[in-house]
């Protein structure tokens, strides 16, 4: 008896406690005619670091910048992108909930998306790191995907690391190998970065054939700075691991995502100086237009007028022009001179990738003038891969494109 | 030759600082087990470890605090499943799964609320620097043996202690008979005089408490104290099948911890092995890396197919392992 009234006692006050939650969270209002954005994140929206919360970030300042109430704005955050099952279910509440507009941030999102894109021409469908759509002839022309030349920063810091290895070894740890575009145009954007101010450095690249392999993406780093005497190190996974790593072994860093000189930071100090900086998206950049164009599809009462708007996103591929991504701040750790080289770099980037990109066969170099200023040298050269094969197809890989190699200059450690 | 060597040594070193969050867990398993209780709330009472100590820890920039605020979140998870399946005589496995869920979703909770509202305490150098790169004074500087025995932070040796003294008391003391017999028969030992359910809950609480501080190794010297969403990732899994692999014996527990720490090391060595023997393991730059994932699980189940088989009668495994004792149904 005393056993299942503590049973019926423990139901109950949890009961209780999950209703006062739910309450707490869900403020019911009359929202009916407002536009409405859906969106959904793979990991917690209370992250402080890392993908969804710098997804996050652009979804809040587009929300600011666009003046969208709370209300306007439904998330379903923590949703595994390998689970049909609830990627349906989290659509389907949206779509119930009024959503004008759904947003993806992860690639798995992909196939259902596209699905209920199909079932839903009056609703935008926005999906990121993919390549599936509903653009052409006869087709709904709703849903895009949305990416961006990410690469462009990963060379800014190849820079920034070539000039300051002295071991001239630079460690990379990354999530995939030649089977994904956006991991191999990452590490050979940054190789070319690297060889640009040091042709003598080597990359090391540690491949972990994951996204997410928390204790490894630090011993990746581990090995790289111990083994293959590494005294940078720079990663394409989403832990701040490597960045931890470098810093107990008093070498350097090269953060992604978030900036890593926040995450590893000491007590009192603001920014750690062994990262020396971090490559940044800004996906407020995409948010805000995307959601701005997406608004023209519908009146003010929320109904829907025509698609015809937002037809300008089809396979939406942002560059630095755009603001998409940036470099964090620079470390004062950083040799001499980096600063300048890159805001060269940057100034040539934000004349558009028809002017100079970093897939292309015009190399740059740097000339110190003799007050002191460093100029940009553009020289013909032929992309090699690191098996010594001559690269033709120089292409940029794009939103659906493929990048099986790897560039001169890169040693793969593992497969 | 001397890079080669050195090598050999980073890998070794690499598999004694993954083993020994395992030899933690297992030991306190062992101590749960022996006693009678098949508990499977490792994987969550390291979290709770984990977060309890590395929040002290981390505030305080205190090693002490560190563990003793782990050992004591520990011991608060080993009372609960203590009271659960002793007292109100819940069935043990389910008790356990729910600990493992408990103390793994409440770890995330604080988390990351901490985390959200910035009130995560920060990472620390000096703290570690004092605990990490510490290793044996004066001996840690003989090449090659220095690093490979002596330069480890101070919670790598005291576990290796608290798994002897563990393997001491069940086997050598007296009490250790009475918290054997508990596990053995608990029937014929109440009839002796033995208060079955104060030697259960004494074992399963210290033995909880000495996973907390594998948790808290992991949240500190795995994870380096850096926030993350899953700092235990899965070993205390590892170290339920461990205590079956060493055969319930907390010293033979020591060295399977470390095998079980290569093979975790192994991913991340190989390929610096790799190119350190080049004429032996050139082909091991061929395996994908996914293998590696897998091979501390394959082994896991090999482990436990093969002890299943063995015909051999002199398993450590307790006669009363996992049975709830009703002293009315005596």
């Amino acid at each position: 008896m005393k056993k299942k009234i503590t049973v019926l006692l423990t139901v109950l006050v949890m009961l209780v406690a999950s209703i006062g939650v739910m309450a707490a969270f869900t403020g019911c209002t009359d929202t009916e005619n407002e536009f409405k954005v859906g969106v959904l994140h793979i990991n917690p929206v209370t992250s402080t670091s890392g993908y969804t919360y710098a997804h996050q970030q652009g979804i809040v300042y587009a929300q600011t910048e666009l003046g969208l109430k709370d209300s306007q704005i439904l998330i379903k955050d923590n949703l595994p992108d390998d689970q049909t099952d609830q990627i349906n279910a989290a659509i389907e509440e949206l779509i119930a909930e009024g959503c004008n507009m759904i947003i993806g941030t992860s690639f798995g999102y992909m196939e259902e998306m596209q699905n209920y894109a199909k079932q839903y021409p009056e609703i935008i469908f926005s999906h990121g790191t993919g390549y599936l759509d509903t653009y052409g002839e006869g087709q709904n022309n709703n849903m895009n995907n949305y990416f961006g030349r990410i690469y462009q920063v990963r060379y800014l810091s190849g820079l920034v690391a070539g000039l300051t290895t002295k071991t001239n070894n630079i460690g990379y740890v990354v999530a995939r190998g030649t089977d994904t575009a956006e991991c191999t145009s990452g590490v050979n954007a940054f190789a070319l970065g690297v060889q640009a101010v040091n042709p003598e450095a080597k990359v090391h690249v540690m491949i972990l054939n994951s996204w997410y392999d928390l204790v490894n993406e630090r011993g990746y780093a581990d090995t790289l700075i111990e083994s293959y005497n590494c005294d940078v190190v720079t990663q394409h996974c989403d832990t701040n691991g490597p960045s931890a790593s470098a810093k107990e072994h008093n070498v350097y860093s090269i953060g992604y995502n978030s900036d890593m000189a926040l995450a590893v930071a000491d007590k009192g100090v603001e920014r750690d100086p062994s990262v020396l900086t971090s490559v940044l998206w800004n996906w407020g950049a995409y948010y805000k237009p995307a959601i701005e164009t997406a608004m023209k599809c519908f009146d003010e009462n929320g109904n829907f007028v025509s698609i015809d708007a937002w037809k300008e996103f089809d396979n939406y591929y942002g560059d630095y022009t755009d603001g998409l991504y940036k470099l964090a701040p620079l470390s004062e750790n950083c040799a001499e001179g980096t600063a300048e080289i890159v805001a060269l770099v940057e100034e040539i980037m934000a004349k558009g990738t028809d002017d100079w990109d970093v897939f292309t066969n015009t190399a740059l170099s740097f000339v110190k003038g003799e007050d002191g200023k460093y100029s940009v040298v553009r020289s013909q050269r032929q992309l090699m891969d690191n098996e010594g094969n001559a690269i033709n197809d120089v292409t940029v890989a794009n939103i659906t494109g493929e990048m099986p190699y790897w560039v001169a200059g890169v040693e793969v450690h593992n497969k | 030759m001397n890079n080669a060597i050195m090598q050999i040594i980073f890998t070794f070193g690499e598999a004694i600082r993954r083993g020994t969050p395992l030899l933690l867990g297992t030991t306190g398993e062992i101590l749960n087990e022996k006693s009678g209780s098949l508990n499977l709330g490792v994987e969550g009472t390291m979290a709770v470890g984990a977060i309890t100590g590395a929040l002290l820890g981390l505030a305080t920039s205190s090693m002490f605090l560190a563990l003793l605020g782990a050992f004591v979140g520990g011991m608060f998870c080993g009372l609960i499943y203590a009271f659960l399946t002793i007292t109100l005589k819940a069935n043990q496995n389910v008790t356990g799964l729910a600990i493992t869920i408990f103390g793994s979703g409440l770890c995330l909770f604080l988390g990351e609320t901490l985390k959200s509202t910035n009130k995560f305490p920060a990472y620390t150098t000096e703290f570690f620097n004092a605990m990490t790169s510490g290793g044996i004074p004066l001996l840690k500087d003989i090449p090659y043996i220095g690093t490979l025995l002596f330069s480890y932070n101070a919670l790598v040796y005291i576990a290796i202690v608290i798994a002897l003294i563990v393997w001491f008391y069940i086997t050598k003391t007296k009490s250790g008979l009475r918290m054997r017999a508990a596990g053995e028969n608990p029937a014929a030992a109440d009839s002796v005089g033995i208060n079955v359910d104060a030697e259960r809950y004494k074992n399963i609480i210290i033995g909880s408490g000495i996973m907390g501080l594998g948790g808290v190794y992991m949240a500190l010297f795995i994870n380096n104290g850096l926030w993350n969403t899953d700092w235990i990732s899965g070993y205390g899994w590892i170290a339920v099948a461990l205590v079956i692999f060493a055969n319930w014996s907390s010293a033979r527990a020591i060295w399977g911890s470390y095998f079980f720490g290569l093979l975790l090391a192994l991913k991340s060595r190989m390929p610096s092995l790799a190119s350190a023997f080049p004429s032996i393991l050139s082909w091991t730059t061929e395996i994908p890396t996914e293998l590696f994932d897998a091979l501390p699980f394959i082994v896991t189940i090999l482990v436990l197919a093969i002890s299943s088989m063995k015909k051999n009668k002199k398993t450590g495994s307790p006669a009363g392992l996992g049975l709830n004792y009703f002293r009315e149904e005596r």
